[in-house]
């Protein structure tokens, strides 16, 4: 599938919605605290505004204000106006308000898992929001549910109307969501992350539905995100949102081209696509300040680089700097920031990292890998079948390397961790660190061997005991191990919290004191007490935003190059895991389908799946990302209690032969080191060993 | 102990570590729950009635007005300024039986919640934690006592036993067991999920150390709440028991056994019931409050209070 899409200068056209001074306050420990500050924005018929900030940025606050969904009691809006085709929504009364909710501004959220109802079938839901607007019979309710799911191209869409959200997987579910949001036709439709919680392949999916669904239908779009990529692909406009205000507001064009506000570049070159292989990424200073401590200056001042002592004297005003751009900085004429263009192609003329001279000695070495979840069922509980969920996987890592593993989820690469580091008992196969076999120690001899391999989880709240204080989670292995206790253990975890850059005096703390990026520095912390050789880091940076996201990543390869320890990198974002790693896995259901190194995997992939993964990872840079080939994944990944027969990725693949259908295919050894799974260098137009864009149309 | 890699520990972003420290924003001190609990007004009324009642159970022979099986002319009279809570039909004062049967209810109330968590605690843990067979029969077991009438299993207690306040918190104790253990090991599973304790088990930790270190503060709080219930149910079961003459032998003072003397002057001098039946149904609402209050002050510290 090619789409380009064409990038226009966006001139906001009659507005639809028209936001002016919002203020919305959260009732805090002090009384009542400003959240959203004097934030105006419009959006024309027909246009997708984009909100973009981290998150305590106030994107999602001023998104449900327009929906008038601030909750009462505890929230309020203040102050402003937010105007709808000529009516001020903060006027009108609750039943006005309702109707105007899903009939003309709609709304779809992040989490596609818990925004359906579960008792109610997929059809149901649609046709009970076309009901409470249109008043129609349930006939034709249901009618025009099986017309919405198969416009957002939900196949079998008449059958599939009296499922339940269960039986959709997560992309199909959020078609669902914006099958009802669409179904009354509405102007607006807000969109808050919904691409976020799930994988590239489907975001692209996504984001072309509700392309083409708008130039159908029309629909102005707010979307929220944090992802500059994103973006980068839908929007015609932008307004970036720090610590409750707009800092900039400009055409998605200018944004890149020219950001104007420090903070718009910082967030730009702090993602990994900014950096060379390797190299340090750049950094925002500090974290976005919590609502009770909003700097009186420039509120981003005390994290800008580019900051003057005025900058912290008075509030900043937003004003415009150039034709419908407008930027709140006080020295946005003086300063030239970087366009994307530059920080991509800085990040692009750097040397490639090369294959890493690979060590005859491996210090993991993990051959053959398969582990089968039985599925139960029966009185009996007998076996009915297996999920296959890892099923012989075969890799090794060297002293002081790091294996990235990508993969969607559901392709396994979550249990590979486990397995390593005893978890999980395998199936079948073997795992070796430094050369001793681990899957067949018991007892005290495993606690041995695991003091070589340590894990991070994903997720940092709740990877820490929240009853226990960052000591004793950090102590947690001393003491197990070593049998430390008190001042001597206290005084070990105080070196490792500063090895991670963590104070003394966070010792005695709790893990809800700190923010997500600072509580991944403490499991990092915990991970290092042993002086593990291999760190397992599971997603270690997915649930973090961009600028935290940048702090961990680097403490990572500083410690990498300071300790000398491997790690197996696990994450969905390959771009992250690019910029990381020296050699890259490639998982799909199970398997591993491309392996070798990170320059060739990333940049000259050699499998189709690799190919479709690369492609569906959005440039941040409108200009690129519009004119770019992309390669959209049809379906999701196939269940791994039933993979499909021969190369199991054949069911999505666009250069499908017959032979895939029918034989696994073999592996295939390339000059360059890369090991790849895949029919295309053996049979058909033979590749041998080039790259998959190589492929003669 | 092995030699330290690579020269740690040496710091990283030396100068960023005082602006990477706790947040003083999100600064939450220990003595929160005390501040949020502090809070609930009507649940410190509850509390200090409760101390009150604590302090003049134990100090029942200073505080009360008369010995409590004093016998007076005067019988089945009303409030008067000798008598404050009037006699009861054999002529003792009222007031001072209320405060010595404070002291047997309250007792009862805490011996039962004492004697049903020696048994629910562990039963709960290994339940949920370890799961699979264990968890099978020691929840038919539980749900086997569930089942059990609380009357019918007292009276046999009490015929098999004895009639005694210790006998009788015993056999309710056994009627509460397995609401407790349901509530823990509920608990269990939902932590038993959580990452921490696969973080945990990845360092080694042993059972034991994962129950104690782990399991058991994140299972506190929600048990605390439900120890403070129970104490104003088991105070409700122990005076009902009374009234059927199981606990507690006459003469001595129990609000349960008043009501029961009570009862059959209900329709010729019905003030007797009203100062045990007031203390009974106070005390109760006081455990109760006191629950919510925790509820409310406990609840906000759980998991993910931030996403």
């Amino acid at each position: 599938m090619t789409s380009a899409v064409p990038l226009e200068a966006a001139v906001p056209a009659e507005p639809l919605l028209a936001v002016d001074g919002l203020r919305v306050e959260f009732a805090g420990p002090a009384g009542w605290q400003p959240v959203v500050e004097d934030v105006s924005f419009t959006i024309g018929r027909g246009e997708t505004l984009g909100i973009v900030g981290e998150s305590g940025s106030g994107k999602t606050v001023s998104s449900l204000a327009v929906m008038g969904l601030i909750p009462k009691g505890n929230g309020r809006v203040a102050q402003g106006t937010i105007d709808f085709e000529g009516r001020n929504l903060l006027e009108l009364d609750g039943e006005a308000m309702r109707r105007v909710r899903g009939e003309e501004i709609s709304m779809i959220f992040q989490e596609p898992m818990t925004s359906l109802n579960p008792a109610f079938t997929i059809g149901k839901q649609i046709s009970d929001a076309v009901r409470a607007h249109r008043g129609v019979s349930r006939a034709a309710g249901k009618k025009r549910a099986v017309e919405m799911l198969d416009r957002v191209g939900i196949p079998d869409a008449d059958k599939r109307v009296d499922q339940y959200p269960h039986e959709f997987s997560g992309g199909m579910r959020q078609r669902a969501m914006i099958a009802m949001a669409l179904s009354c036709d509405p102007k607006l439709l807000i969109a808050d992350e919904p691409t976020t919680a799930l994988d590239v392949t489907v975001q692209a999916q996504i984001l072309d539905l509700m392309r083409s669904l708008q130039e159908e239908t029309g629909t102005s779009i707010l979307f929220v995100t944090h992802d500059f990529g994103v973006v980068a692909d839908i929007c015609d406009r932008v307004a970036i949102m720090y610590a409750g205000q707009i800092v900039e507001q400009a055409s998605v064009s200018a944004v890149f081209a020219r950001p104007r506000h420090p903070y718009s570049e910082g967030l730009l070159v702090s993602m990994p696509q900014a950096a060379r292989a390797g190299e340090r990424l750049t950094v925002i200073p500090g974290q976005v300040p919590a609502p009770g401590a909003i700097p009186v200056g420039c509120r981003f001042q005390p994290r800008c680089s580019y900051a003057e002592p005025e900058c912290a004297d008075v509030p900043v005003q937003l004003v415009t700097v150039a034709d419908g751009s407008s930027a709140r900085c006080l020295r946005s004429e003086v300063v030239e920031l970087r366009s994307a263009a530059e920080v991509l192609s800085h990040a692009a003329s750097g040397p490639e990292r090369g294959g890493r001279e690979v060590s005859e000695t491996h210090l993991l070495s993990v051959t053959g890998l398969v582990k089968h979840f039985p599925v139960g069922g029966g009185v009996l509980r007998r076996a009915k079948g297996r999920v296959r969920a890892v099923d012989g996987v075969d890799f090794s890592i060297s002293p002081g390397e790091t294996l990235g593993l990508v993969g969607e989820s559901g392709s396994g690469k979550s249990t590979v961790a486990r397995l390593v580091v005893g978890l999980l008992p395998a199936t079948e196969g073997s795992v070796a660190i430094n050369g001793e076999e681990t899957l067949t120690l018991k007892g005290r001899a495993m606690r041995e061997a695991r003091r070589n391999m340590q894990i991070v989880f994903q997720d940092p709240y709740s990877s820490l005991d929240p009853r226990a204080t960052i000591g004793d989670s950090v102590g947690e292995p001393l003491e197990i191990y070593e049998h430390m206790k008190g001042r001597k253990r206290d005084e070990r975890v105080v070196e490792l919290l500063r090895l991670v850059g963590l104070g003394s005096h966070v010792l005695r703390r709790q893990p809800h004191e700190f923010s997500g990026g600072q509580r991944q520095r403490v499991a990092v912390a915990r991970a290092l007490a042993l002086e593990p050789r291999l760190l397992v880091c599971d997603e270690p940076v997915s649930a973090l935003d961009v600028s935290t996201q940048s702090q961990v990543i680097n403490l990572l390869g500083d410690l990498q190059e300071r300790l000398g320890l491997a790690y197996l990198f696990i994450a969905h974002d390959l771009s992250v895991v690019e910029h990381i790693s020296h050699r890259i896995a490639v998982m799909y259901l199970g398997r591993i389908v491309e392996i070798g190194p990170a320059d060739e995997v990333a940049r000259r992939p050699r499998h189709p799946y690799t190919e479709a993964l690369v492609s569906a990872i959005p440039t941040p840079d409108p200009v690129v990302q519009r004119s770019r080939k992309r390669i959209v994944l049809q379906g999701d990944i196939p269940s791994p209690a039933n993979p499909p027969s021969g190369c199991r990725f054949h069911t999505r693949c666009p250069y499908v032969m017959d032979v895939c259908r029918h034989e696994d295919p073999p592996a295939f050894e390339t000059e360059v080191g890369t090991t790849v799974y895949c029919h295309l260098h053996t049979t058909g137009p033979v590749l041998g060993g080039k790259p998959v864009a190589l492929i003669p149309n | 102990m092995r030699a330290p890699l690579g020269g740690l520990p040496l710091p990283i972003g030396e100068e960023q570590a005082h602006e990477i420290g706790a947040d003083p924003e999100r600064i939450e001190s220990g003595g929160r729950f005390w501040a949020r609990f502090l809070k609930t007004r009507t649940a410190v009324i509850a509390l200090a009635f409760i101390v009150v009642l604590l302090f003049c159970a134990v100090f029942s022979k200073w505080v009360s007005p008369f010995p409590p099986n004093k016998i007076f002319t005067d019988f089945n009279t009303g409030p008067s300024s000798a008598h404050w809570l009037g006699t009861d039909s054999v002529g003792r004062d009222i007031l001072s039986r209320i405060i010595a049967g404070a002291r047997v209810s309250l007792q009862a109330a805490f011996q039962i919640v004492i004697l049903a968590l020696i048994a629910a605690v562990p039963i709960g843990l290994i339940a949920g934690y370890f799961g699979g067979w264990r968890d099978g029969v020691l929840m038919r077991i539980m749900d086997a006592m569930f089942a059990f009438p609380p009357l019918i299993l007292a009276l046999a207690v009490a015929s098999l036993l004895g009639k005694s306040l210790f006998n009788e918190s015993l056999a309710i104790a056994v009627v509460f067991v397995p609401s407790f253990v349901r509530l823990i090991r509920g608990q269990v599973l939902a932590i038993r999920e959580e990452t921490f304790m696969e973080a945990s088990r990845s360092l080694g930790a042993s059972n034991s150390r994962m129950i104690r270190k782990h399991v058991l503060p994140n299972v506190a709080s929600p048990l605390i709440v439900q120890v403070a219930l129970a104490l104003g149910y088991g105070l409700l079961a122990e005076a009902g028991l009374s009234f059927l003459g199981l606990g507690v032998q006459p003469p001595q003072a129990s609000w349960g056994g008043m009501l029961s003397d009570a009862y059959n002057y209900i329709f010729s001098d019905p003030w007797g019931l009203i100062p045990p039946g007031v203390a009974i149904a106070i005390t109760v609402l006081s455990f109760n409050l006191i629950a919510d209050g925790l509820r409310d002050a406990l609840g906000r510290e759980r998991f993910r209070e931030e996403k």
